[in-house]
C-alpha cells in the first residue's frame, strides 16, 4: 500500500529518484514492485515530480522524468542523486535484524556481519549503535543444532534431522528443506518441507536431537513460504473425547482449546477434539487425577493400562 | 491538498539541497514554488514544513545570528548530513540486508526495515529478487511500539503491570533501559522508580498504553549495565536440588535423556541414568507422563511422589 501523507510520499520519492538515476531505462513494473507501488501510483508520483524542481522553475531547473517507452528516465535532479542518511528507526530494525544474523551465523562469517552492522551505523542519520545494544533478539536453540539450521538457511541446504516427538516418546528421522526460523508463543520453530510427510511442518528447535547438512539444494515445493503455523490445530472432523477436570486444573480448558459441556463449581466436564491420543494419556499421567477420561471408552481404558504397566515396574 | 504539500515539500528540500549560502525566510517564502497566502498563514505553514522534514530525518542548518544585527536567521541543508555516505555493498551483503529487513515483515518495525532498505538499494547495490524469510520477529504485545519510542528516546515510562499469578494490576514508573526478546517474548529491562531497582517486565502483562512521562533523554543508563544478566536471573533455574538414578528403555525417554548427567546400558533393554532434580513435583510429573519408559530407582522422595501421582489416576480410571 503506498504511503499517502504528504510526508509519506516525500520520503518515497527521496528515495525513488536516486533509485531511478542509478538503473535508468529500469522497466516502470520493476520500479513499481521495487516500492510496492501500483504502476498507476507510480505514474501519480512521477506526475508530482514533473513540478518540482530548483527556484526559478524553468525547464532547466525542473525535473525531467519520461516513461514513453516503458522503460524509467529521471534527469535533473543532481541535488537529490543521493538516497537520504537512515533514520534512527531505519537503521535500529537493520541493526536489530543483524545482531541476531550475527549471533547465528557461522564463526567465520560473524566478523563480516560485525563490519556491517559498523556500515549501517555509520549511514544513519546519528549513531545508534548506542540504542541498538539495548534492543535485542535472541532465538534459543541448542547451539549445535541452531548453527546448523542457521547454515543450511543460509547456504540453502537441506537438513537430516533426528526429531523427537514426546507424546509418542520416539525420535524420527526426516529429511527436510528448510524455509524459516520462527517464533510462536515462547518457542523457536524450524518451518520446513517434510519430505516423509510431503508437507510443511514446523520443528521445534530444542526438539531437533541433531541436524546434519545434506548438500543438496533445498527446494521446498511451495508457493507461499509464508504459511501460518496451523499445523497443531486437529482438524475438525477428528474424533472427540470428553474430560472431567478439577477446577483448579482450569488453565486446562485454554491450553487444550476445549469446550465447557458442564460446569458445577467442583468438576468441570469438558469437550475435545483428539488431535493425538498420546499426548492425552500422557498429560493424564503427569496430572494425578486431576483429569479424568470419560470418553471414548477405549481412550479410558488406554491411560488404566498405561498407569497399570507403570505401576507394575515399582511391584 | 497533500498532494500540493508534498510538491512544496519536494520544492523546499531541493532549495535548501542546492544553495551554498544560508537562505533566508522571506527569501524562501518568495522564491521556493509552493509558498501562497498572507503572510501569517505563510509563516505558521513554513514553520510546519521545518517540523515536518526534520521529523523524517532532513538536518536543516540554522545560521547563528549576529544579536548586534538585526538579521533574519538562515536555512540550509548541509549534503553532506543529508545524503548517505559513500557505501558500497557486496551480494553478500546484501543478502544479510534482506533478511535483517524481511525479519520485521510481520512485526512492529516493517515499516522503517523496507524504507531503509530502498535507501541502501538506491545507492546502486544489488538487489536480491527473492529471499527466503530466513529469520521472522513478532512484536504481538501491544505496548511494544511505545516501549521501543521510550528506549531509543531514553523517556521515562509509567504503565499498568500484572505480576506473574496475580489479577491485581499495579501502575509501574520505569526507566527504560533496554527491550530484550528471548524466544519470542520480549521483556523491558530498567529501573522501577518506586522501588529504585532494576526491574524486568514481561510485555505481555502490560495493561494498556504506557504512557511517557518527562522529556527525551530524560534518564541515563548506566555505562556498565549487563541487560542480559538481569534477564538471565529473571529465568535462572534455581539450584539442582539432588540427583536422582532411574531405570529408562533404551530408545525411550529421550526428554530425560538429555537432562542426564550420566548414562550407562545395564542390559539389553535398560540404561541406568542420572539426573539433576530441581524440584520434585516438576520431575515426578514429568516421569509419569513418560509411563512405563522410566522406572525411578532412587531417592524415595521421587519415587514415591510418582507413584502417588500414578495411584492417583488409576483410583479414577478404574
Amino acid at each position: 500500500m503506498a504511503d499517502r501523507t504528504a510526508t509519506g510520499r516525500l520520503r518515497r520519492l527521496l528515495a525513488l529518484v536516486p533509485y531511478v538515476l542509478a538503473h535508468q531505462g529500469a522497466p516502470m513494473a520493476e520500479v513499481a514492485a521495487r516500492f510496492d507501488l501500483s504502476e498507476k501510483e507510480l505514474i501519480d508520483d512521477l506526475h508530482l515530480l514533473w513540478v518540482c524542481g530548483l527556484p526559478g522553475y524553468s525547464h532547466l531547473e525542473l525535473i525531467d522524468v519520461s516513461y514513453d517507452s516503458g522503460d524509467l528516465y529521471i534527469r535533473n535532479a543532481d541535488v537529490i542523486s543521493s538516497p537520504m542518511r537512515l533514520h534512527q528507526d531505519e537503521a535500529l530494525s537493520l541493526l536489530i535484524g543483524l545482531q541476531l544474523l550475527e549471533h547465528l551465523a557461522a564463526p567465520e562469517e560473524q566478523a563480516a556481519i560485525a563490519d556491517l552492522r559498523a556500515k549501517i551505523n555509520a549511514a544513519a542519520v546519528e549513531s545508534v549503535a548506542h540504542t541498538s545494544d539495548r534492543i535485542a533478539i535472541v532465538a534459543t536453540a541448542e547451539s549445535a543444532v541452531g548453527n546448523t539450521v542457521a547454515e543450511a538457511l543460509t547456504r540453502s541446504r537441506r537438513l537430516l534431522i533426528d526429531y523427537f516427538v514426546p507424546s509418542r516418546d520416539e525420535v524420527t528421522q526426516r529429511e527436510i528443506d528448510p524455509i524459516a526460523v520462527t517464533t510462536v508463543d515462547g518457542q523457536t520453530y524450524l518451518r520446513a518441507w517434510c519430505r516423509r510427510a510431503e508437507a510443511i511442518r514446523h520443528f521445534r528447535l530444542d526438539r531437533i536431537m541433531v541436524a546434519k547438512i545434506v548438500d543438496r539444494p533445498s527446494a521446498p515445493p511451495i508457493q507461499d513460504p509464508l504459511v501460518e503455523l496451523t499445523a497443531f490445530t486437529p482438524s475438525s472432523d477428528a474424533p472427540t473425547a470428553r474430560l472431567r477436570i478439577n477446577h483448579h486444573a482450569r488453565w486446562l480448558i485454554e491450553y487444550l482449546s476445549a469446550t465447557i459441556a458442564n460446569d458445577d463449581g467442583e468438576l468441570i466436564d469438558l469437550l475435545i477434539t483428539i488431535g493425538d491420543e498420546d499426548r492425552i494419556v500422557a498429560l493424564a499421567c503427569q496430572l494425578g487425577g486431576a483429569l479424568e477420561v470419560l470418553d471414548p471408552p477405549e481412550l479410558r481404558g488406554r491411560v488404566a493400562e498405561r498407569v497399570k504397566s507403570t505401576l507394575s515396574l515399582y511391584a | 491538498m497533500s498532494r500540493e504539500k508534498t510538491e512544496r515539500l519536494l520544492n523546499l528540500t531541493m532549495a535548501l539541497l542546492g544553495t551554498r549560502t544560508f537562505l533566508t525566510k522571506s527569501q524562501i517564502l518568495s522564491t521556493v514554488a509552493g509558498y501562497e497566502g498572507n503572510a501569517e498563514s505563510l509563516d505558521r505553514m513554513f514553520e510546519r514544513d521545518k517540523d515536518d522534514l526534520r521529523e523524517l530525518g532532513i538536518p536543516i542548518e540554522v545560521q547563528a545570528t549576529d544579536p548586534l544585527f538585526d538579521d533574519e536567521p538562515g536555512y540550509r541543508i548541509d549534503r553532506r548530513h543529508y545524503q548517505l555516505p559513500e557505501l558500497r555493498f557486496t551480494a553478500k551483503e546484501m543478502g544479510w540486508l534482506n533478511v535483517a529487513a524481511q525479519a520485521w515483515q510481520r512485526a512492529a518495525l516493517s515499516g522503517p526495515a523496507t524504507e531503509g532498505l530502498r535507501k541502501l538499494i538506491a545507492t546502486g547495490a544489488e538487489a536480491q529478487e527473492e529471499v527466503e524469510p530466513l529469520l521472522q520477529f513478532s512484536t504481538p504485545e501491544p505496548a511494544f511500539t511505545a516501549l521501543f519510542d521510550a528506549v531509543r528516546d531514553r523517556k521515562v515510562v509509567r504503565f499498568g503491570y500484572r505480576r506473574a499469578g496475580s489479577d491485581v494490576t499495579q501502575e509501574r514508573t520505569v526507566d527504560p533501559w533496554g527491550l530484550l526478546s528471548n524466544s519470542g517474548r520480549w521483556y523491558l529491562v530498567g529501573r522501577d522508580h518506586d522501588r529504585d531497582q532494576v526491574r524486568v517486565f514481561r510485555l505481555s502483562r502490560i495493561e494498556g498504553a504506557p504512557s511517557f512521562r518527562g522529556p527525551e533523554g530524560g534518564f541515563v543508563v548506566p555505562a556498565d549495565v549487563d541487560l542480559w544478566s538481569h534477564l538471565a536471573l529473571l529465568d535462572a533455574p534455581a539450584a539442582h536440588r539432588y540427583q536422582a538414578t532411574v531405570e529408562m528403555r533404551k530408545d525411550r525417554a529421550f526428554i530425560l535423556r538429555r537432562q542426564a548427567v550420566h548414562l550407562q546400558g545395564i542390559d539389553e533393554e535398560w540404561d541406568l541414568v542420572t539426573l539433576p532434580i530441581r524440584d520434585t513435583d516438576h520431575s515426578a510429573r514429568e516421569i509419569a507422563a513418560l509411563g512405563d519408559a522410566v522406572r525411578v530407582t532412587e531417592p524415595l522422595e521421587l519415587k514415591n511422589a510418582v507413584i502417588s501421582l500414578l495411584k492417583k489416576v488409576q483410583s479414577r480410571h478404574g
